[in-house]
């Protein structure tokens, strides 16, 4: 097709487009509507979906560390913590455990103890072994990829974190952390969580364990509705949109009947007659995508902005990294149903 | 190839009940002036819209400028119409489009470049008498006009064979005079005419081939013809006239029989 004719049909289209006024706008509203409720469910599960990999990636299991068994496999050392982190809450051998940097006896359990502050040289090694031994234990453990020791002080600097602005409600609690020391641990597979959780609950020196599998399960499955009953609604409202563009486009062939007639009868050929009118829904989709594309990106960016500052431990995936593809994808999709949507009526109503 | 219309055995039938064309057998050929005559029904307009593929033929075999129309597929329709021109008796002029765009149109649908186009048009608005109309809407002209407008669009492609319909039906004698003298010019430069008409006028006045027709059958084909063939009396035309109409009623309500017969 030369490049000349490309005018005509945009020249036409766009004619039609004009002509068939109200009608035009039905269309480009039908359209709007319907990818707009397409990007807003597209969100909804990417976000979802991101929330559920963000939970999924960061721990997979998490082991407290507690006082009772604890106490029990240190024996004797039942005395107030050398940490400086904690003053007497705490059990001693965990607390001072962190300071794995320090430890006599060498053990290769240094994975966790980068950052924190009290390196207790002073502490008895029978404190602070049981803990490097129970990690070690654990990383023994079949499906265990990775086990790493999270000291309370650590834990209590991660909350303060999330809480962001929110963080001085901590108070108190920067003097006399009530966090217990953990382990984190990760393993090969989902479906071996259960297992390793088993395994975790028989094990001395372990007060409680706790898996986010449960949470990541629910926000999986709930994904996973969001998606088919978006599936569901956007195949309805995709065919409402066909069927109204289609509409438009048959009123268009309607109006233009006699120029059709004329045009066959010059010795236009068919695909020459029929390509204004796929210009013309094409065009129809294309506006109803850019509306839906500006409400989209508008209202997402409000709500980015929003929960970024009051909400920040949400995980809202990024509007830079989001939105270009999205718009994209709802002007490809606009475009997309709105020649299907001429393709059909054409196909049924312009006889050529 | 000499010959740009060839009929041989043509029948058309709408229905069962419905016989437009009968058997004709017509050789047209290049450079000629045809009209084609008979009364309303005769199977003049039917016999014109075959020639363009606007229709097909039920049997018999139809070629036109070397196109075996009853094999041609639909997809080759149009190139045969980009060297036929048609005329109508209502113009069929696109009412949104200047008189120059309406024109210009055959080319525009073949893709020419914008300059030839505008060359050809130029020429034409020329030839037919329109050139300070060019910008005009069609409903801003008169019938005349219009007609002449219909007729430069139909032969701006230059085509090998120009069809009219009626072309003066909608016309004043003094209108119907000037589209006839165009249609002779048009001929004149060698594109091979065929016009259906009822007008006595038009047809006196060219002398040219005379094709009559009556119920769907060729009854007269006559060289250098007037629109009545000499006879007796007027009264003897008349009488012919109308024993030719009973037989196209009698074959039709015939066929009519049948059919009522089939559905008992």
């Amino acid at each position: 097709m030369r490049i000349r004719t490309m005018g005509y049909l945009i020249g036409e289209a766009a004619g039609s487009v004009r002509d068939n006024g109200l009608l035009s706008v039905a269309a480009v509203s039908t359209v709007a509507i319907s990818l707009l409720v397409l990007a807003m469910i597209a969100l909804l599960a990417a976000n979802m979906q991101n929330l559920a990999r963000t939970v999924d990636g960061q721990v997979q299991i998490v082991a407290y560390l507690g006082s009772a068994t604890a106490a029990g496999a240190s024996g004797s050392a039942a005395s107030p913590a050398q940490g400086a982190s904690s003053a007497s809450v705490a059990p001693a051998p965990s607390s001072s455990a962190d300071a794995s940097g320090a430890s006599a006896s060498g053990a290769p359990a240094a994975t966790s103890a980068s950052g924190t502050a009290a390196a207790s040289a002073s502490a008895p090694a029978a404190a602070e072994q049981p803990d490097a031994a129970l990690v070690q234990q654990i990383r023994a453990l079949p499906h265990v990829t990775e086990a790493v020791l999270v000291s309370k002080a650590q834990s209590l600097a991660a909350l303060q974190k999330d809480l962001g602005a929110q963080a001085n409600l901590l108070g108190q609690f920067q003097q006399d952390n009530p966090l217990p020391d953990s382990v984190q641990i990760h393993v090969d597979s989902p479906t071996n969580v259960a297992a390793v959780v088993a395994e975790l609950d028989q094990m001395s020196g372990v007060s409680r364990v706790q898996n986010a599998q449960g949470a990541v399960d629910k926000l999986v499955g709930f994904t996973r509705a969001v998606r088919i009953l978006g599936v569901f609604l956007v195949a309805a409202l995709a065919l409402a949109t066909v069927v109204v563009i289609g509409n438009t486009v048959r009123v268009a062939v309607w109006a233009r009947r006699d120029q059709i007639a004329v045009m066959k009868l010059v010795g236009a050929t068919d695909s020459f007659i029929r390509w204004p009118f796929f210009v013309e829904g094409a065009i129809l989709g294309l506006i109803g995508a850019a509306v839906a594309g500006g409400v989209v990106a508008w209202g997402y960016t409000w709500l980015h902005r929003v929960v970024t500052r009051s909400m920040a431990f949400l995980p809202l995936l990024g509007t830079h990294t989001t939105l270009p593809v999205l718009v994209e994808g709802l002007m490809a999709g606009g475009i997309l149903l709105g020649a299907l949507g001429s393709a059909v009526s054409v196909h049924r109503h312009l006889d050529v | 190839m000499a010959r740009i219309v060839s009929l041989t055995g043509v029948s058309k039938v709408y229905s069962p009940r419905v016989t437009a064309l009968c058997d004709v057998t017509l050789q047209i050929e290049r450079g000629e002036f045809v009209f084609l005559i008979g009364v309303s029904g005769a199977g003049k307009s039917t016999l014109v819209r075959l020639l363009y593929r606007e229709e097909r033929a039920s049997s018999g075999r139809i070629i036109v400028n070397g196109y075996d129309l009853m094999r041609l597929p639909n997809a080759q329709v149009p190139f045969l119409r980009r060297r036929i021109g048609v005329v109508f008796q209502d113009f069929k002029l696109l009412p949104r489009k200047t008189v120059a765009e309406n024109i210009a149109f055959p080319l525009v649908v073949c893709e020419l470049s914008p300059r030839e186009i505008r060359r050809r048009v130029a020429e034409l608005l020329e030839v037919v008498g329109l050139k300070s109309r060019a910008t005009a809407r069609p409903a801003e002209l008169s019938g005349g006009e219009q007609q002449r407008a219909a007729l430069a669009r139909a032969v701006i492609n230059n085509p090998v064979l120009l069809i009219a319909d009626e072309p003066t039906g909608n016309l004043d004698p003094e209108n119907a005079r000037g589209i006839t003298q165009l249609l002779a010019d048009i001929n004149r430069r060698g594109t091979t005419c065929v016009v259906a008409t009822h007008s006595e006028q038009m047809v006196n006045a060219l002398r040219r081939r005379v094709v009559e027709m009556v119920g769907g059958r060729v009854v007269r084909d006559a060289h250098t013809a007037v629109y009545r063939e000499a006879s007796p009396g007027p009264g003897a035309d008349a009488e012919r006239g109308l024993a030719f109409a009973a037989a196209g009623a009698g074959l039709r309500s015939g066929a009519g029989w049948s059919t009522r017969a089939g559905r008992r």
